[in-house]
């Protein structure tokens, strides 16, 4: 065991301690109101005492959300990406407005979703999966075209057809390549289920915040932030747990 | 007909499968609500659309889009710059980067519609709510990525160049900024589509005179043509912007594409 391994956790930790401290510090000192700012204790504390009756119920309804909007996400991506490795004129077609969607505010469609899917849980399944999909769309394409020319030439010569190459050889080397954009769709998948709650829900954090922020009740909503990160980095490690898993077992190795 | 007539005709050609899906989508769109009678507020036709977007523009959203396109690119500037000068401190020493990035990697995962109602209650509904909201979604993905780039610079490289006998400040300016230039304007291109959506977020929660505030009004008023006009100008503007840092991009990194084209012909 060296002290390299542990430094950059350590490190980390201690920088946020210093802000956090300083943030704490300086809310006492200056005395704001803590509509304003509340102090880091004041936040967490209001992520306790709300939880119960609050905040669980509407993360868990938000997290629900999420899940099924990366879900969706995946399926789509995936499939998207595929289709566009393997034929030139579907990548030729869908590939523009796969990257323009990506310009389009998700809170300026939000509305949009809502009219014509309701209040329920549809349209969240559909703003989260539009946030998602991109980046996994990106890699899955990548992860297709990255075997080598030899290897696809060696499994036409032993007159392997196309399907096999796809599932033997293209679609498993573009599991890490898969992997690495669902990593960077989860950290979003929160914030689209709540993009779509905060334009038209009953239930979930978004709901939570706007009702908070319109009594200037701004612990209750530092404690939801807090709430909505750590989903977001569970979701990111139970990822990468599985990720880790997955390579083990296609490849050996944990690469 | 030429060889140059004839690339002409294959990048033309590269085209038409985007440009018969567009169609294709457009007419389905037009036809949907007529097929099955859908109201016009909830799915209006998409020739009602574009009228609104060319005939409501030198009276609505023109001006409104000036004021938004000004929050946009104030907070771009903000936000990119900050992120560049920060990447450049945070990895001048090992550990400070081992500190600090870590940290700055997980706020991404803050979300920007929370955050900007508080910006509103600290600094009011003027413009510059709005520009610090553009600029905070704008600094992560550029201080980043700037931040991966600097210290994408190969060990053997420094190491020439301290045999050269270059001093520390040429080491960074000729060695390392251009090693890490085509890493920064993957964030910065990233952070001219983020801008405009920053922008619109802003005015979302913090009213003003721009394109949000229109969207705003059109969702009470459940007024899809307005929505989706709207949506198309912001989408327009976010297209626009990526497409000029990508000619900046261009022009400044005309080496590095040229020798990475070389390295791929064998």
């Amino acid at each position: 065991m060296k002290w390299s391994r542990f430094e950059r956790p350590v490190l980390t930790i201690a920088v946020l301690a210093i802000v956090v401290g300083a943030w704490e510090f300086g809310v006492w000192i200056t005395e704001i109101p803590n509509y304003l700012l509340p102090s880091p204790s004041e936040s967490v504390v209001a992520a306790f005492t709300e939880a119960d009756e609050i905040l669980i119920p509407a993360a868990l309804l938000t997290l629900e959300e999420a899940l099924w909007g990366l879900l969706a996400a995946t399926i789509v991506g995936v499939t998207i990406g595929i289709g566009s490795a393997e034929s030139k004129t579907f990548e030729r077609a869908i590939m523009p407005y796969v990257v323009a969607s990506q310009a389009v505010p998700m809170l300026a469609i939000a509305p949009l979703l809502i009219m014509w899917f309701g209040f329920g849980l549809a349209p969240k399944i559909i703003a989260t999966a539009l946030i998602c999909f991109f980046p996994i769309v990106v890699n899955t394409y990548a992860g297709m075209r990255s075997i080598e020319r030899d290897i696809g030439n060696l499994m036409t010569s032993l007159q392997a057809t196309r399907l096999q190459v796809l599932v033997k050889v293209k679609f498993p080397a573009a599991v890490p390549f898969i992997f690495a954009g669902f990593k960077n769709a989860v950290v979003f998948a929160v914030i689209g289920a709540l993009v779509a709650e905060w334009v038209g829900a009953t239930g979930g954090l978004g709901p939570v915040i706007i009702t908070a922020l319109g009594v200037f009740e701004t612990p209750l909503v530092f404690a939801a932030i807090l709430y909505i990160v750590a989903m977001s980095i569970a979701l990111f490690l139970i990822t990468t747990v599985v990720e880790r898993g997955v390579n083990l077992w296609l490849y050996g190795r944990p690469d | 007909m030429g060889a140059k007539g004839k690339s002409r005709l294959r990048r033309l050609a590269a085209f038409w499968p985007a440009l018969v899906l567009g169609v294709g989508v457009l007419a389905f769109w037009e036809l949907f609500g007529v097929i099955f009678g859908l109201p016009a507020h909830i799915l209006p036709p998409m020739h009602e659309v574009l009228t609104a977007v060319v005939v409501d523009a030198q009276s609505k959203y023109i001006p409104a889009g000036l004021i938004t396109l000004q929050e946009i690119v104030l907070g771009f500037l903000f936000g990119t710059g900050g992120g560049i000068i920060a990447a450049a401190l945070i990895t001048s020493t090992r550990r400070l980067d081992a500190a600090i990035m870590p940290t700055m990697a997980g706020l991404r995962a803050v979300p920007i519609l929370v955050v900007a109602p508080l910006f509103v209650i600290w600094f009011g509904f003027g413009i510059e709510p709005k520009v610090m909201v553009a600029a905070f979604v704008c600094f992560f993905p550029v201080l980043i990525s700037t931040g991966v780039g600097l210290k994408s610079t190969p060990d053997d490289e420094i190491a020439l160049f301290k045999s050269l006998m270059a001093s520390p400040w040429q080491v960074y300016l000729k060695l390392k900024i251009p090693n890490a230039l085509p890493h920064i304007f993957v964030g910065v291109k990233n952070a001219a589509v983020l801008s405009v959506i920053g922008a619109i977020v802003g005015e979302w929660v913090g009213g003003g005179k721009g394109i949000g505030v229109i969207l705003i009004r059109a969702n009470i008023a459940n007024s899809s043509v307005e929505l989706l006009a709207g949506v198309i100008y912001i989408a327009s503007a976010a297209v626009v912007l990526f497409l000029i840092i990508e000619l900046i991009e261009r022009v400044a990194l005309g080496w590095y594409f040229e020798s990475r084209a070389a390295e791929e012909k064998p």
